[in-house]
């Protein structure tokens, strides 16, 4: 079925892009590999055609990021019990490119996370980021403006980020923007 | 957006895919997800199948028991049909439903008949006056058909059900909508709470917060959006409680529609309300170190430090209206088992004079605690992960977390219920009036949100299990339903 040899085909040709991105989302290398694994089921299953391999790499990225914010939003306390056998049957070394960049990262919420490199990194619009992740707009304005702020503070001045968006802030948001 | 940012991700992807280049899914891998994804697929499109065409078959003829005194006695209205149920055959010969024996003090009204339409439960068309007659612990719930969990199409329908405390279901409305979560719904009343919206290319696009019409199915949105705010309970004064994980904030909202913000600093995902509705206690960013509660009294929040000595320990929810559930265990990094020697502790954050109370063993050795419900003072239902058969059994094919009851020291173990042997997830619970309701579902979800499988009942003094919304028969091979549910939202009627 073309679905099959689509899927295996992404696998073969894209897994070390595809995981790379997944370790930039999540921190870490068995964390990337359980976003992936889940990523290309969700991805196939929800029953998409798919009219190129590039198109399909591009799902299966959002896919990524949609279940960051799912281990975040659901059971995260699941999934942690989950990963307590995966990490221990692997033992892969963790990747050691962009040290300071994935620390900056890691340091940000996964919602502010993945907004910012949907954003920013695949090029989303606002409205499609907020359609993969399931936030609205607004929300997504306002993590990426504090996502970027965060990131600019780590790792120098950055475009954009001093851009600050018209939106509700709240008492949290405010202390964050300090 | 072409930013020095997206030149450092892109830059920093490049190296990452360099660096990782050997990178494979390993062994088998990739034949386990086709064989996962095909399973999904093939299990949904029967589903679609039968349901497109609703072809009903109507069941034997079943004498009127079982749905409640005031039912039972009264006289029944001419049922409605509903639009997509033919008229039932009356040949009691092709029926399936056991007729009771009838009681001879009470003169028999006129047998209703039980539909049975492929994705949908076995039912009655609701009488009139059916949610007048309604009391707490009757349940509401929203069938659909199908998942429609990041499918690109979601055009399958909602159907609403009353179920008594006996176990009849009384079909209500269609609902038209994408996805919808039920919130609460008070015994009698037309309306019910909800949260529902749409989907595009398979995500959600919209969130609504609303009223349901149970008898119209219309649906009504607030005017103001609380977003994908968790709805947690009532405050004793009868104001809704929120919480919106996107901004830690804790939302009070009253009949009138109007809402308070309480914000709840640097709290995290998980938040529990107290049995009283007083507080609500919020994981802390850095959990297993600290929690956030909430006192909606004062409005105001304020930071607890939590834990033992040399334990990772994580809150499971409200032991009473004061206190809450701690489960620590030594962690052991790097070893198999990660961790050993679980106990529980009596965390007082609520007045007094605070402080930790050890519990013992709580559930017994290798069971990992990940979720909570305050059945009553002193009575918590846990959902675990089954440490040691995890072990056992590594991967993602053993995720079926199990249920038990902790009564001030002693530990019930919530029976397996359904009609699948093993595979069972209990997924939601909550209780009412000391009885404890869980939701069940089968198969390995890899931590999607899903319908239900089936609602069962527990009551951990008497230990009797009753099935409340049975698991849906599609046809086919039961067991090959991963990913399928049938229940997208339920409630018990308080």
């Amino acid at each position: 079925m073309a679905w099959e040899s689509t899927l295996t085909r992404v696998a073969a040709e894209r897994y070390p892009r595809l995981l790379a991105f997944a370790v930039l989302l999540s921190g870490s290398r068995a964390g990337a590999e359980d976003l992936v694994q889940e990523a290309f089921i969700a991805t196939f299953a929800a029953r998409a055609r798919f009219a190129s391999t590039d198109q399909a790499e591009a799902y299966v990225r959002r896919a990524i990021a949609s279940r960051l914010l799912d281990h975040a939003r659901r059971r995260t306390k699941e999934t942690e019990v989950l990963r307590l056998v995966a990490p221990l049957a692997t033992e892969v070394p963790e990747p050691t490119f962009a040290p300071e960049l994935r620390n900056a990262l890691a340091s940000l919420p996964p919602r502010v996370r993945a907004c910012v490199v949907l954003r920013h990194l695949e090029s989303l619009s606002t409205r499609e980021t907020a359609r993969a992740l399931g936030l609205s707009e607004g929300a997504v304005k306002r993590y990426v403006s504090d996502g970027m702020t965060a990131l600019a503070a780590r790792l120098g001045p950055l475009d954009g980020a001093s851009e600050r968006i018209a939106i509700r802030t709240s008492p949290k948001e405010a202390r964050r923007g300090r | 957006m072409a930013d020095d940012l997206s030149e450092l991700l892109e830059s920093a992807l490049h190296a990452g895919t360099r660096e990782l280049g050997d990178a494979t899914p390993g062994e088998g891998a990739v034949p386990h997800w086709v064989r996962v994804v095909r399973r999904r697929r093939v299990v949904r499109h029967t589903v679609q199948a039968v349901i497109a065409v609703p072809v009903a078959a109507a069941v034997g003829v079943a004498l009127w028991f079982g749905a409640g005194e005031a039912l039972r006695e009264g006289p029944v209205a001419t049922p409605t049909p509903a639009p997509t149920v033919p008229p039932p055959t009356s040949d009691p010969t092709q029926g399936t439903t056991p007729s009771p024996t009838p009681d001879s003090t009470t003169e028999t009204s006129p047998a209703p008949e039980e539909i049975v339409v492929p994705g949908l439960p076995p039912h009655f068309v609701a009488p009139d006056g059916v949610l007048s007659l309604a009391s707490p612990g009757w349940v509401l719930s929203v069938y659909q058909v199908g998942d429609p969990e990041r499918e690109w199409t979601v055009d399958v329908p909602r159907t609403l059900f009353l179920t008594s405390p006996d176990g009849d279901h009384f079909r209500l409305a269609d609902v038209s909508v994408e996805w919808i979560e039920v919130h609460h719904w008070r015994a009698g009343d037309a309306r019910a709470r909800v949260t529902y919206g749409t989907y595009e290319d398979g995500y959600p696009a919209g969130h609504t917060t609303g009223w349901l019409d149970l008898l119209t199915g219309e649906l009504t949105a607030d005017e103001r959006s609380l977003e994908w705010a968790d709805f947690l309970g009532f405050a004793p004064d009868g104001d809704e409680v929120w919480y919106f994980r996107g901004g830690s904030v804790v939302y009070l909202v009253a009949p009138d529609g109007s809402r308070r913000d309480i914000d709840a600093a640097d709290a995290g995902q998980t938040a529990v309300l107290s049995p009283a509705g007083t507080h609500v206690a919020v994981e802390g960013e850095d959990d297993g170190v600290e929690l956030v509660l909430v006192d909606l009294g004062a409005q105001e929040s304020r930071v607890v430090p939590f834990g033992v000595a040399g334990r990772s320990c994580s809150f499971t929810g409200w032991l009473d209206d004061v206190s809450l559930l701690v489960q620590c265990a030594v962690d052991n990094p790097g070893s198999t088992p990660r961790y050993s020697d679980f106990t529980g502790h009596r965390l007082t954050v609520v007045g007094g004079p605070g402080g930790v109370q050890d519990l013992g063993a709580l559930l017994g050795s290798g069971r990992v605690v990940v979720g909570g419900a305050n059945v009553e003072h002193d009575v918590v239902a846990l959902r675990y992960w089954d440490y040691e058969a995890l072990e056992a059994e590594p991967g993602v094919e053993a995720c079926a977390p199990s249920a038990a009851v902790w009564l001030d020291g002693r530990v019930v173990d919530v029976p397996a219920f359904g009609q699948i042997e093993g595979r069972r997830s209990v997924s939601s619970m909550a209780s009412h009036d000391g009885v404890l309701y869980l939701g069940g579902e089968y198969g390995c979800t890899f931590g999607e949100e899903r319908p239900l499988d089936e609602l069962a009942r527990f009551d951990a003094v008497t230990g009797a299990l009753t099935t409340v919304l049975p698991v849906i028969d599609f046809g086919g091979d039961l067991a090959s339903r991963a990913g399928i549910g049938a229940v997208a939202g339920w409630v018990v009627a308080h």
